[in-house]
């Protein structure tokens, strides 16, 4: 009986930080066969969140918790239409440990009337974390060390902001939801470079195979572990991935192939393969404004 | 000599250090058709902004008192889901992991689904009525395949179709909501976890009778209030602790070991007032509606009155 072999699974310990043997009682409604066909195989969606209060107050924020600001609840909710009126049907949703990515997750879920799809937490899906610059405003922080300093540790690949210490209320090690996580993956900073790296053994533990199950996938996070994702998909370089991005709110959508290739689509906007969802012209206009923030 | 109950330890990285409480039940926040007095069963109703409210204010108490949690359990329902959200961002806890499973869904009205509760008092007798919505093993007549709110049509419930219910009695409602209990959620109790159920009036009554060992008979006086939390400390055997010091029942419905947060009195008149809502034909107003943003302060105030107590 199929309950006996959930039983079972239920009864296999269970971390606090991700997967739950109990996912495996949850319908699984869009099983969709592999087709033959190398085009159109899977579908993953992705979402960065919207507007922050410390995005609003122009602060360093990596894993620090703050909520959306109300601009930013109006992103996630028109965020969530807009797939609403794609047509969009998920059956697994990924989101960070940060309540500004699960919020704008929520409240997508609500617009797209799907609030029953299984959401699934992972720390590796939390933005880059910022080390002692946490908490700092942006524009005094370039006053102190300069422009070219701020500018190195911000859009670099692989140099990390100065490390912040254990008795730092910004490090991970005091805050209870990591309690399930190990204390040498818990980082003091990070590089774009070790995001990357945190990221990717989730991809491959998790998302890819998901995604390759058939599940219609949805990946609601933050600006540098979505810059991680589509570096790895699309193969891009370290030099144009600093310099990319992704606006805040808009459903960024990749067809992959079998082997997990994208599939270029036509309103593709170089150097991804995946489309943006919504007014092609104003996302243009915002892929240029994020880059003003520390001018 | 009464033999202590031997505890659970609690998991090793449990979020949950302030309080006993392993367990707790909470109904979700108030929805349109529970404003406009309609039977709603699988219906997929949204909160109301009222309902909103509901939530975040048991999770606020939850807050207050201390309650951390592990993870939660909830149906595949919005109004609970959407309470679920709510009370998570109240406690600050929006990244524990939620379980939503067609088994926590509430029971089927059947035929029932979509009309309004006083109507059907007045149409069939409150004593009918009393036995379908309360009693043990009463269904409604079923639904039939064309009814407009059969949620076999929907794709959500693709893998379920040929299990739905057309209607159910409590009795099937326990059947349902048990086996969830006994191969997810006591596995999580047993290991130490602090889970919250949040879920629907008839699908909480049909675990709380098992859990509290409530007979059939009896079961058809237990009522349970929207969004008021209800909390348990279970030992080893998942059977309730009794912290009260008479070793009584609460005095809301009189069947419950457990704790009501916010206290028994307001949720006595809560009951009342749903009572009367839908049984007595002399009452022609809508106690639902009576107060709205006025009922809000009133919540308001009272929580704040009872949080100087704690």
């Amino acid at each position: 009986m199929k309950f006996a072999i959930i039983a079972f699974i239920a009864l296999l310990p269970t971390s606090l930080s991700f997967t739950s043997p109990s996912a495996f009682l949850n319908p699984s409604p869009s099983q969709i066969p592999l087709t033959s066909s190398a085009l159109s195989a899977y579908e993953l969606v992705l979402l960065r969140h919207g507007e922050s209060t410390w995005n609003e107050e122009n602060r360093f924020t990596g894993w620090a918790d703050v909520p959306l600001s109300e601009k930013g609840i109006k992103e996630a909710r028109a965020g969530g239409k807009l797939m609403k009126e794609e047509g969009m049907k998920f059956d697994v949703c990924y989101t960070s440990m940060l309540r500004r990515a699960i919020h704008t997750l929520w409240l997508s879920l609500e617009e797209l009337d799907q609030m029953h799809v299984p959401i699934n937490h992972t720390w590796r899906l939390n933005e880059r974390h910022y080390g002692a610059l946490q908490g700092l405003n942006k524009q005094e922080t370039v006053d102190k060390h300069g422009k070219d300093q701020v500018l190195v540790w911000r859009r670099s690949y692989d140099i990390p902001p100065p490390e912040l210490d254990e008795t730092s209320v910004h490090w991970p090690g005091n805050d209870d939801k990591y309690l399930g996580v190990d204390r040498s993956d818990l980082p003091k900073t990070e590089s774009l470079k070790l995001t990357e790296s945190r990221f990717l053994v989730e991809w491959e533990s998790t998302f890819a195979p998901a995604i390759k199950s058939g599940k219609k996938v949805l990946i609601a996070a933050h600006g540098n572990t979505l810059r991680a994702l589509v570096k790895h998909l699309d193969g891009i370089s370290e030099d144009e991935i600093t310099g990319l991005n992704i606006p805040t709110g808009v459903p960024l959508v990749y067809t992959l192939d079998d082997d997990l290739k994208p599939v270029k689509h036509e309103d593709a906007i170089a150097p991804l393969s995946g489309r943006y969802l919504g007014n092609q012209e104003d996302i243009r206009n915002r892929i240029g404004a994020v880059a003003a923030q520390t001018k | 000599m009464t033999k202590e109950p031997t505890l659970i330890p609690k998991i090793e990285n449990t979020l949950n250090e302030n309080t006993n409480y392993n367990l707790i039940f909470l109904r979700h926040g108030q929805s349109t058709w529970n404003r406009d007095n309609r039977f709603i069963g699988w219906t997929d109703t949204p909160l109301t902004s009222d309902g909103v409210l509901e939530a975040r204010v048991a999770g606020s108490i939850m807050k207050e008192c201390g309650v951390q949690i592990d993870e939660v359990h909830t149906s595949m329902l919005r109004r609970s889901i959407r309470t679920v959200n709510l009370v998570l961002m109240e406690l600050g806890q929006e990244y524990v992991p939620v379980y939503k499973h067609w088994r926590l869904n509430e029971r089927s009205y059947g035929a029932l689904v979509g009309s309004n509760k006083k109507e059907m008092s007045k149409l069939h007798g409150p004593e009918q009525l009393k036995q379908w919505r309360r009693g043990y093993d009463t269904p409604p007549p079923p639904m039939d395949e064309q009814h407009e709110f059969h949620p076999r049509k929907l794709k959500r419930y693709r893998e379920i179709k040929d299990i739905i219910p057309d209607c159910e009695s409590l009795k099937d409602t326990v059947g349902r909501s048990s086996v969830y209990w006994d191969t997810v959620v006591a596995p999580s109790l047993k290991a130490g976890k602090t889970v919250l159920i949040v879920g629907h009036e008839n699908n909480l009554r049909s675990l709380i009778m098992r859990l509290e060992g409530i007979k059939p008979s009896d079961i058809i006086n237990l009522s349970l209030p929207r969004a008021v939390p209800l909390c348990y400390t279970v030992d080893s055997s998942l059977q309730p602790v009794n912290e009260r010091e008479d070793g009584g029942k609460d005095k809301a419905t009189g069947f419950l070991t457990g704790k009501w947060l916010g206290g028994d009195e307001a949720v006595g008149e809560t009951l009342e007032r749903d009572n009367k809502n839908v049984y007595d034909v002399k009452v022609e107003e809508n106690l639902e509606l009576e107060g709205g943003k006025e009922r809000g302060e009133k919540w308001r105030k009272w929580k704040e009155e009872r949080m100087e107590g704690e």
